[in-house]
């Protein structure tokens, strides 16, 4: 949409604002940060879980807190995007 | 126009955590009534006889009594084998065979089929010549029933792939499966049936993220051409219509109807072992991610975002060599080429 509304030199090549650069960043420290992320909760389930004597029943302990975690991370999307879009 | 847009504006912080804890401690509830006592018949009791309905009998499921003697020869399996096909590294040393010998042969071998360990065989004449007997014994493809079958087969033939299969055949980008497969430990598998569950809804919040997020990417240069040819304006900011937002919705879906499998191919067992556990740290992973920067208004791809933590979760499979760093290379310039990072302003 920046090429097609404003031309070539309407486009931020640089770090300023919300320049190109930036952008080309993103694609490193978005998965990077991503990354982490998923690292993180798959070594809590795979030593907390998953590696235990008895991996069933801290499995079973550990459901209820991950179906928690994720409607809570679901219900935020769509809080916080209804905020955004609205305003 | 109206732009689609759910009324929070006037909410306050802590109606918006309230919102939150509140949703995440009632669902925590709900599975602790309903679910764990659904999964404990079915796991720990074995219960050959459960079905997906008993869920809803909740708590009485304690009170069910013993497990009834299963009929001679009936499929009691309670949970599926979610390592199938996959061999360890001691399968292949038993086997003897070096996992590099196995992705040499797969390689000079157009017409294959996997075994048990996931170790490819060559498919005899006959099995071949089957497809085709039956292909002429059904008569001229303009017969209509044949011209119907030609639709649906059209129609069907995104869904239908065999995605787990398509994955074991080696290629250029997917390197020596075997071997990268091999690295990766084997869960028990009740415990990976848990997560199966838990996927479902880190997949729903997935593709929620997904289309809130990349929908507006996509769509924003058609709603430009759109307010350009209906005002002859040309405006830096432009509201996306309702209509725009929901053809992106379908467009999405069609895609993944028709070819989506090219991606789940490449983005799924080829680029590290897959199973529930892991399926569900990577989606729950990348869905932090992008409510994140979507907090922060930063533009991030949740395609990226996937990619990445399915990087993550390979690098905590086992080795370096868990992950197949081809398959991310080839990714990396894929993304490049389609260099979409700037239609999104």
């Amino acid at each position: 949409m920046g090429i097609a509304a404003l031309g070539v030199d309407g486009v931020v090549w640089g770090w300023e604002g919300k320049g190109v650069s930036q952008i080309f960043a993103s694609w490193v420290i978005a998965p990077a940060i991503s990354a982490a992320f998923a690292a993180i909760i798959f070594l809590i389930t795979k030593y907390g879980v998953l590696r235990r004597s008895e991996p069933l029943r801290w499995g079973f302990m550990m459901v209820p807190v991950y179906f928690a975690i994720t409607s809570g991370i679901l219900t935020m999307l769509i809080v916080w995007k209804g905020v955004s879009s609205s305003h | 126009m109206q732009a689609a847009s759910l009324n929070l504006g006037g909410w306050s912080a802590g109606q918006i955590a309230g919102c939150i804890f509140g949703v995440a401690g009632g669902v925590a509830l709900l599975v602790v009534v309903f679910f764990l006592p659904f999964l404990h018949r079915k796991l720990v009791k074995e219960d050959w006889t459960i079905r997906w309905w008993h869920i809803f009998y909740g708590p009485l499921l304690l009170t069910r009594g013993p497990v009834p003697e299963a009929p001679e020869g009936a499929q009691t399996q309670i949970v599926q084998d979610y390592y199938r096909g996959k061999a360890t590294k001691a399968d292949l040393e038993a086997a003897n065979i070096k996992p590099s010998t196995i992705a040499e042969a797969e390689a000079t071998r157009a017409d294959t089929h996997s075994d048990d360990l996931g170790i490819q065989k060559e498919v005899g004449v006959g099995s071949r010549s089957l497809a085709s007997v039956e292909r002429m014994d059904t008569g001229p493809w303009y017969y209509p029933k044949n011209l119907w079958k030609i639709v649906v087969d059209a129609a069907l033939h995104g869904v239908r792939v065999d995605v787990i299969s398509e994955q074991g055949r080696s290629s250029k980008l997917a390197g020596d499966i075997n071997d990268m497969h091999a690295r990766a430990a084997h869960f028990d598998n009740k415990t990976e049936h848990l997560y199966s569950f838990l996927q479902i809804l880190t997949a729903a919040t997935a593709s929620f993220a997904h289309g809130s997020n990349d929908v507006s990417n996509a769509t924003g240069p058609l709603a430009t051409i759109y307010l350009v040819w209906h005002t002859g304006i040309v405006n830096k900011k432009a509201p996306v219509p309702v209509w725009v937002l929901a053809y992106g919705g379908a467009a999405i879906v069609i895609g993944l109807w028709t070819y989506g499998y090219n991606i789940m191919r490449n983005l799924g067992n080829r680029l590290t072992l897959q199973s529930p556990s892991r399926g569900f740290s990577m989606e729950l992973g990348s869905a932090v991610t992008v409510v994140l920067a979507t907090r922060l208004a930063l533009p991030v791809s949740t395609t990226q975002c996937i990619v990445g933590a399915t990087m993550g979760v390979a690098l905590c499979n086992g080795d370096f060599k868990a992950l197949n760093w081809r398959m991310v290379a080839w990714w990396y310039v894929f993304q490049f080429t389609k260099s979409r990072g700037y239609n999104g302003y």
